[in-house]
């Protein structure tokens, strides 16, 4: 009898590769000479990332256990849900590396060790996933942050970009130690660290009291940082401003889609039973950052701040659909599907955002920067324009609206009504601000401009790719909503 | 097959145009010209093979599958409430690309102007044609893009703040609206609003029903607009480009009252009998309201605009009283102010051309001394808008005059009548300010040292003469419109007469 634990190579292959990329890319860093650094990396961590996308779908059939106590429980399942979630994750990091090959030449980032702390970091968002283990989740959560305040902080000689990494770091950090914190204490209270046990435990807890309610708010908050809900959403504006452009893209696709991620199989397997605390709960801050994220980003003068609060705004979105669990947790399946749909939709469009505003060239553009843009760089104008429509949902844009009428479809299911006009009426604020700039780019220019810059080849095509997918799902959102339905249950 | 192939032209010219910016204006104009020109053909066309005598059913469409998971099928077609808006469109489309010729506004761009142009026609085209719940959403909101682009990069000074009002306040509706669509098909578990129309409300509870109304006038009202919800109305106008005025009061504006028709009426009856009082009270409001507004404006374009708010007033005065006959006069009133409001606008716009203003003390006396056919058509424009019998503003205004003075059954008798008075008070107020205007810009003697101004041109005559002659038409027989209106108000009223 061996007392080694079986490990299933095939559940962890995408994992296997993006870890064995990361290495990959920083041994190939010392062998090749400077000037073909950034693109040998950029080729290499893009096969990384295809082949983790391979195997992902070589396993969307059957779901794969791994990591199995003797018992039955899995810290490690590989379903329809964590495929989809980590296929979107996935095809968002190869964009990011597409768009980031002009930052990573212009602000000489070191290219082995910027790809290496993004395949790294990918590794851990595509995990999240597919925990069921608190401890995994632990793991893969840090493994998922700790390159990121690295990613953050990588442009060197920028004061900016070390304080966004400081912030960052320190909120970060911050939620992972209280998440532990409850961590423990939910181990306390159930005894054990698995999550179909934790649910039969808080079901009939050993304490008296609030303590397990306790405990799961506060395992929650790392998650909240994460995607960067209200109230613990500051880091995001400082973090994104500071970071070189990709690795703001990064963060608002890669990083954001991991919380959810891992956010999901914790609420409704291991929290289950506090399903009606938790609900509310999602519910109050999924409404403070639709319209917290929305008023703030009315303010802003400058793209990348705007596109930080309005990802605030949008994680209020995305978190919305689990607030039923509050009101019916019987719709829970179909709120499941709403947010997988939202939030693939919406990290599409961001990439066409991002990407778009990396092809122009301009190092952290303000409002005014882009006036007129259309008449310099016209389907890049085109394609920031489209996303903006997007992410509000509004025409132009259906992709963006069909991801709202899903979410407020599953909300009235559930018979959530409160939430669902706080969606309507963020989607209209939203409109607002993503309109504001719409027309700045629409615009005259000012004056004659300073020359054509640059073109940004790799990110305006990157744009260019995440722009037709946005209009496929304008046109044919089924494209979307055929997977997102088939993921609605979680294997335990 | 027409239909769809109406709007994949009008699309396919909005995206040419759009994406080739460059292209010189004269290429643009008769790209535009000939796009809404076959629109227009095909829009005649439905209208020819449209079969009069089942009016109240939804012809020449098309349904097919779209959206399986959601529920939502592409299903288009056109009967007897939304067939005159669909050629109306056509035909405002096609005489805004042809003023082109003459005139595109600063700061230019002729070929983006007519491309926004094309892209608001497609989506008010899809907007009538929609007969499913999410599509006739989703075209409902793809109107406020174009439009906002027209008025806020084409416009007056003030666009910026005008075309941000227009939006927001028409998007806030329209939200709370999908919230309605949402829950009304949770009730009735279906997309399709035929078949949502035909039931007439079964199996709806009464405070639902009051409630998704309330939603749905929400957008309605708004986009009508209904007094109070009509403030954006005159900015939007006076900031608007011509053609942006034309489009805006003459479709834009029936996308509220066709909504109500289409779906609030004939869904939610009880809730229509309901709340039918309260939508009449705001009409007469509106009536009156904007007729006292006109006299005090010194704004050409915002009187025009405030007259607006009193024709529309008359309109949803005729869908309140919930009669055959009240319903007829709305499809006819929505048809007749298109046409007549839109020829003002165009005047209008003509007038500030020439003298570079909008102010009436300064367009002064005496147009008729210095641009003789100029004034004439105004006279014609102004005195059609106060209801002169014979023109095509009459049969609106009496017809839901006359439905006001028998609501239908269960709508407070005195309540109506009491409207009905108001009403006949609105149009003498309307004879006043209409006159007033004449007396002050078109008849008198010009001021000392007026310019002789330009007579109307080739292209204006081309652009107004279908306008000036649908008026008569209209007027004089109108059973043209009235024809296919009845057979709709009824399937609208459905079992309930």
């Amino acid at each position: 009898m061996s007392a080694l634990q079986r490990v299933d190579w095939h559940a962890i292959a995408p994992l296997v590769a993006l870890a064995g990329g990361a290495i990959l890319v920083l041994l190939a860093d010392l062998f090749v000479p400077a000037r073909r650094r950034a693109r040998t990396a950029a080729l290499l961590a893009s096969a990384a990332v295809v082949a983790a996308i391979g195997f992902d779908v070589s396993i969307w059939s059957t779901p794969r256990r791994t990591f199995c106590l003797t018992g039955s429980t899995c810290s490690y399942v590989v379903d329809r849900y964590a495929v989809t979630m980590s296929l979107v994750i996935l095809v968002c990091a190869l964009a990011v590396i597409w768009q980031g090959l002009l930052a990573v030449r212009r602000d000489r980032i070191p290219a082995g060790e910027y790809h290496h702390l993004l395949l790294a970091a990918t590794a851990g968002a595509v995990a999240l996933g597919s925990t069921r283990d608190l401890l995994t989740l632990i793991v893969a959560l840090e493994t998922l942050a700790v390159p990121s305040f690295v990613l953050v902080g990588l442009r060197r000689d920028d004061a900016r970009g070390s304080e966004g990494a400081m912030i960052y770091f320190l909120f970060s950090v911050l939620g992972t130690a209280v998440t532990l914190y409850g961590v423990s204490l939910i181990y306390g209270v159930t005894g054990s660290l698995d999550y179909s046990r934790i649910a039969a435990g808080l079901a009939a807890p050993r304490v008296e009291g609030a303590l397990p309610q306790a405990a799961v708010v506060l395992v929650l908050t790392g998650f909240l940082v994460k995607v960067s809900a209200v109230p613990f959403h500051a880091w995001a504006p400082a973090a994104y401003d500071g970071a070189p452009l990709p690795v703001a893209a990064y963060l608002a696709t890669v990083s954001k889609v991991g919380g959810f991620a891992g956010l999901v199989p914790l609420l409704r397997q291991a929290f289950e039973p506090e399903s009606h605390m938790w609900g509310l709960l999602i519910g109050v801050v999924s409404v403070a950052s639709m319209v917290a994220g929305s008023l703030i980003a009315l303010r802003q003068t400058r793209v990348i701040r705007l596109l930080a609060w309005s990802s605030i705004a949008q994680a209020g979105f995305g978190l919305a659909p689990l607030a039923v669990a509050a009101w019916r947790p019987g719709t829970l399946p179909n709120a499941q599907s709403a947010l997988i749909t939202y939030v693939a939709i919406y990290a599409l469009t961001a990439t066409a955002a991002f990407a778009a505003v990396a092809a122009t060239c301009i190092e952290n553009p303000s409002f005014e920067d882009l006036r007129g843009w259309i008449a310099r760089q016209r389907w890049v104008a085109i394609t920031l324009g489209m996303s903006l429509f997007a992410l509000a949902g509004a025409p132009p844009g259906f992709s963006g609206l069909w991801a709202k009428i899903v979410v407020i479809r599953a909300l009235l299911d559930g018979h959530t009504l409160w939430v669902a006009m706080v969606v309507a009426v963020a989607t209209v604020l939203s409109l607002a601000y993503y309109l504001r700039l719409a027309l700045v780019i629409f615009a005259n220019p000012a004056a004659q401009g300073t020359g054509r810059p640059p073109p940004g080849r790799a990110a305006a095509l990157t744009g260019y790719v995440a722009l037709i997918a946005i209009l496929v799902i304008s046109v044919v959102p089924g494209v979307i909503l055929h997977f997102a339905d088939r993921a609605l249950t979680l294997a335990p | 097959m027409i239909l769809v192939l109406m709007l994949v032209v009008s699309l396919a010219g909005a995206l040419g145009l759009g994406l080739l910016p460059g292209v010189r204006r004269a290429a643009a104009v008769a790209v535009a010209i000939t796009i809404s020109g076959v629109v227009l053909a095909l829009a005649c066309g439905a209208a020819a093979t449209f079969d009069r005598t089942r009016a109240g059913e939804a012809q020449l469409g098309v349904d097919a599958s779209w959206i399986p998971q959601l529920g939502v099928r592409f299903h288009i077609g056109v009967d007897g409430l939304s067939l005159p808006l669909v050629v109306l469109t056509a035909l405002l489309t096609t005489l805004c690309c042809i003023h082109a010729i003459r005139y595109v506004p600063e700061p230019g761009n002729p070929a983006t102007y007519l491309a926004v142009l094309l892209g608001l026609e497609t989506a008010l085209l899809a907007t009538f044609m929609s007969l499913d719940l999410v599509l006739f959403f989703a075209a409902f909101e793809s109107v406020l893009l174009p439009m906002y682009f027209l008025i806020a990069i084409w416009g007056g000074p003030a666009r910026r703040a005008a075309a941000t009002k227009f939006v927001l306040f028409t998007l806030l509706g329209s939200t709370l609206m999908l919230v309605a669509i949402f829950a009304l098909r949770v009730h009735t578990g279906s997309s399709d609003i035929v078949t949502m129309a035909a039931a007439h409300g079964a199996g709806i509870p009464t405070g639902v029903q009051n409630a998704l109304f309330l939603g749905f006038l929400a957008a309605f009202a708004i986009k009508a607009p209904l007094w109070p919800f009509h403030s954006w109305l005159p900015d939007a106008h006076s900031e608007a480009p011509t053609a942006g005025s034309v489009l805006l009061a003459g479709v834009l504006l029936k996308m509220g009252t066709y909504g109500l028709l289409r779906l609030a009426v004939p869904v939610l009856p009880h809730a229509a009998h309901t709340f039918a009082p309260l939508l009449g009270g705001l009409a007469t409001v509106a009536i009156i309201y904007g007729a006292f507004c006109c006299l005090a404006q010194t704004d050409v374009k915002r009187l025009i605009a405030y007259s607006s708010v009193g024709h529309m007033g008359f309109i949803l005065l005729g869908i309140a009283t919930l009669t055959p006959l009240g319903i007829s006069a709305a499809l006819f009133g929505n048809v007749a102010h298109g046409v007549i409001t839109s020829l003002l606008f165009f005047l209008a716009g003509s007038l500030k051309e020439r003298d570079h203003t909008y102010s009436i003390a300064e367009l002064g006396p005496g147009l008729l001394k210095r641009a003789p056919r100029l004034g004439a058509v105004l006279i014609f424009g102004l005195i059609a808008t106060l209801g002169l019998p014979g023109l095509a503003g009459f049969w609106g205004e009496v017809l839901a005059i006359f439905a006001s003075f028998r609501p239908a059954n269960g709508l407070p008798l005195v309540a109506f009548r009491f409207f009905m008075g108001a009403a006949l008070l609105g149009t003498l107020l309307a004879a006043g300010y209409a006159l007033w205007l004449i007396q002050r810009v078109v008849t008198g003697r010009p001021r000392e040292g007026a310019v002789a101004t330009e007579d109307i041109s080739r292209v204006e005559w081309a652009a107004w003469a279908p306008l000036i002659g649908l008026t008569l038409v209209l007027g004089l027989y109108p059973d043209l419109v009235l024809g296919v209106s009845r057979a709709a108000a009824l399937a609208v009223l459905g079992a309930q007469q």
